[in-house]
């Protein structure tokens, strides 16, 4: 099987942490991972914004770049959803991309990865994971099988943080009232980290945390899997 | 010359000229995705009328003895309760309804599934602030589907004006979903089996 | 006429008053929580709610399929039935057709029951000039009209409001010594309204449903009222959307108790009336309103909008409603649907900032009884408000330059880099968005071979 990383541009710029443990968790499960590096950006923002010909450009090339691969895998439920869902909306054929939990779950057959994380957490559903590629029971699943790790979930698990990419930027007051009632049904549960497939989510969760609940910590599952 | 008509309907065609408006097909058999299946229509009519806060009067006599000014449509049924206790009013005008304390029909059907009460009337069933409903066991059918079917097959072509389904009393949670009943219609909904 | 900068603007400044409101907005949150629940238990009667879901999806689509034709047929029958029918191309000439029938008749008091597509054609104020008194008679709609505010929500009018500030309304509007309980209150609008049902020579209703096989009008209401409003006065008007129609009668057996378990959670609503007539004596006036929706359906796959019947169950899901309520929106419709149809139902303004208004979390697709695709359609109005040239010029210069530096690996690297140099510097991202680190992914994955 010829495996090929997706690490969408967010990841590689912001959060390469959470990039390096999507390869150390491949590895360690004994796949040989290839970074074609001529890969940028799946086009999202281009395309969320109404810009499909500019978007259409980037899914054309991300095409191209992931050609010939069996499995493309991404640590982001957002990318995928792109990629997977959107492209034929601008009439190109998707490659075969798989977010993280999703590709180990569902295709691979693995629940347990090998991994220790001593902590209390709970599970912040990235709406793209969730509703586009209707994984809910994936990375939970895989929590439940680290070791030392205690999943307690959050009301409103499956309510949107309020990223929403340029929605943050063009609208940062209502992105906020929504990141707020987020964050302060994380806290409810005395967790100590919001996690998530989505590092898009954990930046936009972070940003409230930071001001308001300072002992809730986030961290994407790649980081939860990768550790030992 | 109604050009509105005209050019509402033009402009429809003009897109359906133009693209083919999908239409997908109608999953069959629409009992299998509703409410459970009715086994005992009598029994579930009960059980549900009453979950919709309705009342069932086993003591006639007892329960229109807590009213003074009774109306009553024209039904056999309402008839068949007149004969017995004569201070039944019929119909009147809205401001005599408005004035009754309760009011006295027949239905066309009764549902099983809901609990519903299917009426042909306007409005004697809404202004009183009670509605007695007499009806007979053998109105009870199934589920809305088959309400549809029986009105169909009675009325044919000439539907009557006006047909409601009762489900329970009138009520409204517009202030903070807070449950009142009795909106602006009765409080109180009740139903009294005639024998036979 | 508004221009766009407008309507965004106030947009704006009036979702950033309400996010300000930290007390109205856990009034929100209550009562749509409790709504949940409702709704959650209504669901679980359903031994296939999926399966209900797209059969009624489907049974709306068809009616999509052959529109011109379903509204002939229903047109037809309700003349058969004694009915009268009207077209309305726009709002105006809607408010005219009816102030036409009003004065036919003399009419001087009318009562109307909760409809939506009077809010959206202003009929109240028409009525108002021409010397017509008009009561709202639902208890929400109510309390609007004494407050002088337009609905919040589309079913549920007055879910922003607590008891004691409906209690405050009743006392300054109505002089009289209300309590704040619910069962009070209720009470007073009750005795009050029954005078003006009595009194009023038209009752106007909307229409949940218009049948094409038999030429009924479907209204569906938990109170009492709109029976009223068609019951006592001699002459009935209906507004109808034309997208409201249902192939036939027995089709209610699906959509009746799907609006009501999607609208409160209720297995039926109390009230669910077919009219098929005038009442003896009376008169029955269909007024069908065009008002944009042909041009909804000329738009694209938007179109699958019109399949909407109202049950206010994606403005309940919809985190920004929650979080903004629904008079921040400046429209007739809120929430997600309203942000899809309004840019093709209203032509005094673009509209399309509603649909960037949202983190396309989806919540309203998954709920939509009748499968609208809300989220995507928020997605293709975009594409259409670019294509239309609706966007910001500096907008488009900076997608045009994202794609130039996304095309090639080389740009996109030095990108980056130039990006953690103004972050060394202290600039930040927006909202505090951290900036590009030193050292990227790329950066270690090809430091380790």
């Amino acid at each position: 099987m010829r495996v090929g990383l997706f690490i969408p541009c967010f990841v590689d710029q912001l959060f390469p942490q959470v990039g390096i443990a999507t390869v150390t968790v491949l590895r360690r499960l004994g796949l040989h991972v290839e970074f074609p590096e001529s890969q940028t950006c799946c086009g999202q923002p281009a395309f969320n914004t109404g810009y499909w010909s500019e978007a259409r450009e980037l899914a054309r090339r991300c095409a191209r770049v992931f050609d010939g691969y069996d499995v493309v895998v991404a640590p982001s439920g957002s990318c995928v959803a792109m990629v997977r869902n959107f492209y034929p909306a601008l009439g190109v054929a998707p490659p075969p991309v798989f977010e993280l939990a999703e590709f180990l779950v569902r295709r691979l057959g693995v629940t347990d990865v090998g991994a220790r994380f001593p902590a209390r957490v709970t599970y912040h559903d990235g709406c793209h994971a969730l509703r586009e590629l209707r994984l809910k029971e994936e990375p939970r699943t895989l929590l439940r099988h680290v070791r030392e790790l205690e999943l307690v979930e959050m009301d409103a698990a499956e309510t949107c943080c309020g990223f929403g990419g340029t929605f943050a930027v063009k609208f940062p007051h209502i992105s906020g009232a929504m990141d707020e009632v987020k964050c302060t049904a994380a806290a409810r549960t005395g967790a100590e980290y919001v996690v998530s497939s989505d590092s898009s989510c954990l930046m936009q969760i972070a940003t409230q945390l930071r001001q308001h609940h300072p002992t809730l910590r986030t961290i994407s599952l790649a980081e939860v899997l990768a550790s030992t | 010359m109604n050009f509105a008509r005209a050019n509402i309907l033009r402009r429809i065609r003009a897109v359906r000229a133009r693209e083919r408006i999908e239409a997908g097909a109608v999953p069959e058999r629409l009992a299998e995705c509703m409410f459970a299946p009715v086994t005992d229509p009598v029994a579930q009519f009960e059980a549900e009328f009453v979950a919709q806060r309705g009342e069932l009067v086993t003591d006639i006599g007892g329960f229109l003895k807590e009213f003074t000014r009774v109306v009553c449509d024209g039904s056999e049924a309402a008839s068949a309760l007149r004969c017995r206790w004569p201070g039944l009013q019929p119909v009147g005008s809205m401001a005599e309804l408005a004035r009754a304390d309760l009011a006295v029909t027949g239905c066309e059907w009764l549902v099983a599934q809901t609990g519903s009460v299917v009426v042909a009337h306007r409005a004697i069933s809404v202004l009183p602030p009670v509605h007695l409903v007499v009806a007979r066991r053998a109105q009870v059918v199934a589920d809305l589907a088959t309400v549809f079917d029986r009105l169909r097959e009675r009325y044919g072509g000439r539907w009557p004006d006006a047909v409601t389904l009762i489900t329970g009393p009138s009520r409204t949670a517009d202030i903070e979903k807070i449950l009142v009943m009795g909106a602006h219609g009765p409080k109180r909904l009740a139903l009294y089996w005639l024998e036979g | 006429m508004m221009n766009t900068q407008h309507a965004a603007q106030q947009f704006t400044q009036a979702t950033r008053r309400a996010v300000a409101q930290t007390e109205r907005r856990a009034v929100i949150r209550r009562n749509i929580g409790s709504y949940h629940q409702k709704v959650a238990e209504g669901k679980r009667r359903y031994a296939n709610w999926a399966a209900a879901r797209d059969r009624a999806a489907a049974r709306k689509q068809q009616v999509l399929a052959q529109w011109d034709r379903y509204l002939e047929a229903f047109e037809a029958n309700v003349i058969a039935n004694g009915g009268r029918v009207h077209w309305a191309e726009t709002a105006e000439e809607a408010r005219r057709i009816v102030l036409a029938i009003a004065r036919q008749h003399g009419v001087r008091s009318v009562v109307k029951s909760k409809s939506m597509v009077t809010e959206e054609i202003h009929l109240n104020a028409a009525l108002e000039q021409a010397g017509i008194e008009v009561v709202e008679t639902d208890l929400g709609e109510y309390v609007c009209q004494l407050r002088g505010e337009p609905p919040f929500h589309i079913v549920t009018p007055i879910m922003h409001l607590s008891r004691q500030e409906v209690a405050v309304t009743f006392r300054k509007k109505l002089q009289v010594a209300a309590s704040d309980r619910a069962e009070e209150l209720t009470q007073i609008a009750r005795q009050r309204l029954r005078a003006a049902f009595l009194r009023a020579d038209m009752g106007i209703t909307g229409a949940n449903f218009l049948i094409a096989e038999t030429g009924q009008i479907a209204i569906t209401e938990n109170e009492g009222n709109a029976r009223l409003c068609f019951s006592g006065p001699p002459v009935h008007v209906v507004l109808a959307g034309i997208e409201k129609l249902l192939p036939t009668v027995s089709d209610l057996a699906l959509f009746w108790p799907l609006l009501a378990t999607s609208g409160t959670g209720q297995s039926l609503t109390v009230y669910n009336s077919l009219i098929a007539g005038p009442r003896a004596g009376g008169e029955l006036h269909v007024v069908l309103v065009d008002n944009g929706r042909t041009r909804l359906f000329a738009a694209g796959e938007q179109r699958e909008a019109l399949r909407c019947i109202r049950c206010g169950a994606c403005l309940n899901i919809c985190p920004i409603y929650q979080n903004v309520g629904g008079h921040s929106y400046g429209t007739t419709y809120q929430g997600p649907v309203g942000s899809v149809i309004t840019p093709w139902l209203r032509d005094d303004d673009d509209w399309s900032h509603l649909s960037y208004a949202s983190s396309l979390c989806g919540a309203c697709t998954d709920v939509c009884p009748v499968g609208i695709h809300l989220h995507h359609h928020l997605l293709a109005n975009r594409r259409d408000a670019v294509a239309r040239g609706r966007d910001a010029w500096w907008q488009r210069v900076l997608f045009r330059g994202w794609l130039w530096v996304m095309q090639s690996p080389e740009r996109y690297r030095w990108a980056g880099r130039l990006a953690t140099w103004a972050g060394a510097v202290g600039l930040r991202g927006p909202r505090g968005f951290p900036m590009p680190v030193r050292r990227t992914f790329r950066d270690w994955w090809s430091g380790q071979r």
